[in-house]
């Protein structure tokens, strides 16, 4: 019995082992990461595999924690790209392997013996780390962030070439990277901030010490690094009044090093002085970007309206910015907390399908957040409130992830909501979407594309919307009026 | 203005009706005068409500100023813990480290009136509206119906002239002694108080005249909710046994005075009981005693009517002599011993300050700092009231030549508020009503004669050529020019009147303190506004930690809970003068001795407010003197006022000030780092004193550290340094750090054994 266990074992190993050596090389592997403006660490991988034959999946081991690091990761058949009749099965599917913190990309229904796959991910900025935890004064405004790499990927294949190029594409007035001591494999390739690997690897072996081995990329990084530890945003449609209502509370945390002494105002002033007005890493002033026409806006938070705020519209573009300025200068680690919001028309979020027997279908298109440039959305909640006597037919909320795998899909709960003058048990229906750890960036958030979208396909009654509580209203003063003559009537009667 | 005219129009209206007799012309008229007065009472209550609305849309619907900070705090807590939990109310956010019992310590009509319209609102009507909304505009709402109740009031003491009662109605609309209290966002006591004020009054009058249970009964639930409102209720409390009293003495004893103030008192006061803060103080304090010895001199006149219908009148006189005699000397008797052994309470602090004005400055100086405890300068009269005030002792003369029994009430209650006015300038909200309808009465008359015009005009144009009535014709019309002139400077003055009142309303009274405007615009043409204050409540809000104490003069105790949410020290209630002469002496010593202090009350940060940049006169440097004279009074051998001043005798700031003026916390916290923001290194001007801050002539700050000042610097807060580790004394290390090679001497940190 145990002999035969054992056996069976054995053969195990000899399939697998023989699954991964035989089969699959690495031809050439290119590393690009590139580190973006808005705290964007993307990292494409291109890779030309032959001896797939009778493989199955693709193991690619990861560099980081699949759910901490990564925020998307998408993998994609070059040759089935360039040909145009497939351009649809391009993207390869792949599942997560938590043992071995690798993805298995299902290779099965590639034909060809060699693979030329990209793997794109994005990391979440969780990554980046500030190496300096705190600045001496105001005026000591260098921040240096750094994310560490392996010096050569991680792999259960054999790479017979490795290249690696990292770029920085700040606009800044540094474009170097630096790395941690006595590394010297990485040279400067030109000036637009593209470092290579001294000399191309090749023939690296399955988990070989250099992989292990990891190497920190520096850079200065001279803005507020803001996280959104909550965004609330609550929508209000009203048919009745064809608006749709944008409420939106953020608490925002700097992330940057804190001041090593306090906040001194004079200081400050000097700094703003020097910098002709700049506020170096605390944040003085942010722009968030709104859909174009809106009207009505605000900003305030627990103590009321603060003053400073500036609503521009842009004739030629499709979008209005709103220019807030923060009740004080967020430094370091400093909180600051506020609610914003706006009115804008209904038809430019809800289209109308069809209608039948008086009701009418509608579909709301609403981007997830509109926000602002540069933040990182850590927990986010989207109340979507529609009008009483309303049917949703089906709701759309993306997986702003989309990973495989992950437990960050977004949570969606139906719950009543008691709106103006309602008396009946037919409440309103709140649509709660709620995204919890997701670091998302809020620049990726404001890409127009269906990815960045919730949907929501509702019918609405008619006479439900637009007459019934009106009617309902006039009755119960029509009551009241009523009665107050008939008691009038009823005291003369008894007079009599 | 519409709402004068509108009145006087009814007036003719009502007085064309009488002149004719004709059933159906009759009816027609007085639909059209009910319309009519249906229109003006909407008018009315329309412009009480929206000339009160100017800072709402100059700003924005916020809470004003201090003490509606706190009642606005206290209504949150109610409307989110309901009615019980609000009476049991321990607050220990305030008055840290001892508390405050808020639920039995103030008076809660406010907020569960506030409490009660939110219910209402929301779980009612279904109307959802934020409590900051309701408090905001609470006021507003209420002062339409003080209109009304104005009116009612007017007219029950006058006549039953309606022209007089729209008219008073008219003038406490829009009146600035009331528009002051009760502008939208001023959520304190009075803008509810005004209007059951009234409304008691009103009710009381109503009374007194029918004599009846019910309207008397009507009259005590007023006068509960009054109680249940305002500390001033003493006022009425004292007002109406005054008004039976005189009418007494008048000999005009009635049965219908007796079972009105009878039922009156009886429930009114044993409905007051039930309120925790007021408890047994209507039988207890000295305050009361004059409505209870009224009751007793009532009983008494009930008797003696009694005993005069059944013996002669010769026998009557003796009895009535020797029981006066009697009774007010076992009255006077009774009050005193009760008073000596304990167990009637004395009278209290601004009890005394209201009869002698320096009482306060001398014995307690916590009630003389409070501006609104001054005496009344004299154009504040004008101010406040306009043409109203030369109408007022017209309107006075006119009751004295009627002299019926609520023409009494009338006259007392101005005879004392006129006095009470002069002596503290927040009283003169009390007297404004009064104004108001004396003044109406006084302009109905004018009016009632002037614009009996109809048939002097008929006279003049039908006899045109009947030439032997031309002499009387003449006359006719002389007078009638005579007539139209007054009617039309009256009119003139009513015009005059408004425009003063929007111009006061707009100018002098809608700011809600909190934000101020700079005066500036921007590019779009959008006022800029200075709002530090929040800007500094709001870091203090979301960057500090929640159980942070923070210390800070008194006048900021409820903003800071309110807005900032921390515990504070001392704050607008005042009830503990030590306390805050604790936080008075801190910041009048050197910054040794108020670290120590504040190190034992656990205080994490210090908060100032300073002018000086901005040009700010209401900021703390300007009120240290009061820190020092309160704080003086409880240590008088530690504080001395007069060290502060230069030895001329000065109060000043630049390089002449005194040497404790310069080492006291204040000073040092208020021109830390100033010196030099202007482009020259060594100096800044002070804009609230004009006086030139040198940087050699502010020491440094060797306890405390700066974490936060406002954009223009009105607000500073200070962190108190931690201890430091090796117990050396922080004055110390701050030499050791900043001696830069020097060789500094230090003491040897004191160590003593610890017991944990």
């Amino acid at each position: 019995m145990i002999c035969n266990s054992i056996t069976a074992f054995m053969l195990l190993l000899v399939v697998q082992f023989s699954h991964f050596i035989k089969a699959i090389n690495i031809d050439f592997f290119n590393q690009l990461i590139e580190v973006n403006e808005n705290r964007l660490l993307i990292d494409r991988n291109n890779l030309l595999i032959s001896d797939s034959n009778d493989a199955t999946i693709f193991k690619f081991k990861l560099q980081y924690d699949y759910n901490d690091f990564i925020s998307d990761l998408v993998v994609i058949d070059n040759l089935a790209k360039s040909n145009e009749n497939q351009k649809s099965n391009s993207i390869l599917p792949y599942s997560y392997d938590s043992s071995t913190n690798s993805i298995d990309v299902d290779i099965t229904g590639i034909e060809s013996a060699d693979l030329d796959i990209d793997i794109v991910i994005q990391y979440s900025s969780q990554l980046l780390k500030t190496e300096n935890q705190v600045i001496s004064s105001l005026a000591d405004d260098i921040q240096s962030l750094y994310f560490p790499i392996h010096k050569t990927p991680l792999t259960n294949y054999h790479i017979d070439k490795f290249e690696r190029t990292l770029v920085k594409s700040l606009v800044d007035d540094s474009k170097a990277l630096r790395f941690s001591d006595q590394e010297t494999s990485f040279i400067s390739l030109n000036d637009n901030g593209e470092y290579i690997n001294k000399l191309s690897i090749t023939d690296v072996e399955p988990n070989s010490e250099e992989q292990i081995d990891t190497v920190n990329v520096y850079f200065d990084f001279n803005k507020p690094l803001l996280t959104v530890t909550k965004a609330i945003r609550n929508v209000y449609l009203s048919h009745w009044s064809n608006t749709i209502q944008f409420d939106e509370h953020y608490i925002i945390e700097n992330d940057v090093p804190k001041l090593a002494k306090t906040f001194k105002r004079k200081e400050y002033m000097s700094y703003q002085s020097m910098k002709h007005g700049g506020s170096g890493l605390a944040l003085s002033q942010f722009e968030a970007v709104l859909p174009k026409g809106s009207f009505d806006h605000y900003y305030r938070d627990d103590l009321g309206m603060i003053t400073t705020m500036r609503v521009l519209h842009h004739p030629r573009a499709n979008f209005d910015t709103f220019a807030l300025k923060p009740r004080y200068p967020v430094l370091g680690s400093w909180n600051y907390i506020f609610n914003i919001g706006w009115y804008n028309k209904l038809e430019q979020f809800s289209h109308f399908l069809s209608s039948s027997n008086g009701n009418q279908e509608f579909l709301l298109e609403l981007p997830v957040l509109n926000g602002a440039s540069d933040l990182i959305y850590q927990n986010m909640t989207i109340n979507v409130i529609l009008p009483e006597g309303v049917k949703i037919k089906s709701i759309y909320a993306p997986d702003l992830n989309s990973l495989p795998g992950t437990d960050k899909n977004p949570k969606v709960e139906f719950n009543k909501f008691e709106n103006l003058f309602d008396y009946s048990d037919d409440k309103s229906t709140e649509v709660k979407i709620t995204y919890s750890d997701v670091n998302i960036n809020s620049n990726l958030l404001k890409i127009e594309n269906s990815d960045n979208k919730i949907f929501v396909k509702y019918e609405i009654n008619n006479f439900k919307v637009y007459h019934e509580k009106v009617l309902r209203l006039a009755l119960w003063i029509f009551l009241a009026l009523i009665s107050v003559y008939l008691l009038g009537a009823i005291n003369d009667n008894l007079r009599k | 203005m519409s709402v004068e005219t509108k009145s006087t129009a009814a007036q003719s209206a009502v007085a064309a009706s009488t002149t004719k007799n004709n059933g159906s012309y009759k009816k027609i008229l007085a639909t059209v005068s009910l319309f009519l007065k249906l229109l003006i009472f909407i008018c009315l209550i329309g412009a009480a409500t929206t000339s009160r609305l100017f800072s709402v849309i100059r700003y924005e619907s916020i809470i004003h100023e201090f003490d509606p900070w706190f009642n606005y705090r206290a209504t949150r807590y109610l409307v989110a813990n309901g009615f019980h939990k609000f009476l049991n109310w321990f607050d220990d956010r305030t008055w840290y480290p001892l508390g405050r019992v808020t639920g039995g310590t103030l008076y809660p009509g406010l907020m569960t009136s506030s409490g009660f319209v939110w219910y209402f609102m929301n779980h009612i009507l279904k109307i959802q509206i934020d409590i900051r909304n309701v408090c905001v505009l609470f006021a507003p709402a209420f002062s339409g119906i003080t209109a009304i109740f104005m009116y009612l009031f007017t007219k029950n003491c006058y006549n039953d002239d309606s022209v007089a009662g729209f008219l008073s109605a008219a003038f406490i609309a829009i009146a600035p002694g009331y528009i002051s209290r009760s502008v939208a966002g001023s959520y304190d006591n009075e803008a509810i108080a005004i209007t059951l004020l009234m409304s008691t009054f009103y009710l009381w009058i109503k009374a007194m005249r029918t004599g009846s249970i019910a309207w008397a009964c009507s009259a005590a639930l007023s006068y509960f909710y009054m109680v249940s409102a305002w500390g001033g209720y003493v006022f009425i409390t004292n007002l109406v046994p005054l008004h039976v009293f005189i009418l007494l003495l008048m000999g005009r004893y009635s049965s219908k005075i007796y079972s009105a103030y009878s039922v009156w008192y009886c429930i009114g006061t044993l409905a007051s009981m039930q309120i925790p803060f007021v408890g047994f103080l209507p039988i207890r304090s000295n305050d009361h005693m004059a409505s209870l010895g009224v009751f007793g001199l009532l009983q008494f006149f009930m008797f003696g009517d009694y005993i005069k219908s059944k013996i002669s009148s010769a026998n009557f006189k003796i009895f009535l002599k020797t029981s006066v005699v009697a009774l007010i000397s076992i009255g006077v008797l009774g009050v005193f011993s009760l008073t000596y052994f304990g167990l009637i309470a004395p009278w209290t602090g601004r009890f005394y300050s209201l009869w002698d004005t320096d009482y306060a400055k001398i014995h307690i100086p916590i009630i003389a700092s409070v501006s609104e405890h001054q005496p009344t300068a004299w154009p504040s009269f004008f101010f406040d009231t306009q043409f109203l005030i030369w109408l007022f002792p017209c309107g006075v003369f006119l009751l004295f030549m009627e002299l019926q029994d609520e023409h009494v009430f009338i006259i007392v209650y101005s005879v004392l508020c006129s006095y009470f006015a002069g002596v503290m300038v927040r009283l003169m909200l009390t007297l404004t009503p009064i104004i108001c309808a004396c003044a109406a009465i006084a302009l109905s008359n004018v009016f009632k004669y002037n614009l009996k015009i109809w048939r002097s005009i008929k006279f003049v144009i039908k006899n045109r050529k009947d030439n032997r009535k031309s002499n009387n014709r003449f006359t006719e019309l002389c007078t009638l020019i005579g007539k139209l002139i007054t009617v039309l400077t009256f009119l003139g003055y009513l015009i005059l009147f408004v425009q003063h009142c929007t111009w006061v309303t707009s100018n002098a009274y809608s700011s809600p303190s909190v934000v101020l405007q700079s005066g500036n615009h921007n590019e779009d043409g959008s006022p800029i506004f200075i709002d530090d204050f929040r800007e500094a409540y709001s870091w203090l809000r979301y960057n500090t930690a929640e159980d942070s104490k923070v210390a800070a003069w008194w006048d900021y105790g409820y903003q800071i809970g309110g807005m900032a949410d921390r515990t504070t020290l001392v704050d607008n209630n005042t009830w503990n003068n030590t306390h805050i002469a604790i936080v008075g002496k801190a910041m009048a010593s050197e910054e040794s001795i108020s670290y120590e202090i504040f190190k034992e009350h656990d205080v994490d940060y210090v908060l100032i407010i300073f002018g000086g940049l901005l040009g700010y006169s209401g900021d703390d440097i300007n009120k240290f003197l009061w820190m020092v004279r309160i704080s003086e009074g409880i240590w008088p051998e530690e504080i001395n006022e007069p060290s502060f001043f230069t030895p001329d005798g000065q109060y000043r700031v630049d390089s002449a000030a005194s040497e404790t003026m310069k080492n006291c916390l204040m000073y040092k916290m208020s021109y830390h780092d100033y010196p030099g923001i202007f482009g020259n290194p060594n100096e800044s001007t002070d804009r609230v004193r004009g006086a030139t801050i040198e940087a050699k002539h502010v020491p440094d700050l060797k306890y405390f550290e700066e974490v936060f000042t406002s954009e223009n610097w009105l607000v500073r807060i200070y962190k108190l340094k931690d201890e430091d580790s090796q117990g050396r004394d922080l004055a110390d290390v701050y030499d050791l750090e900043h001696s830069a090679g020097k060789k500094v001497v230090m003491k040897k940190p004191k160590l003593e054994p610890r017991i944990e």
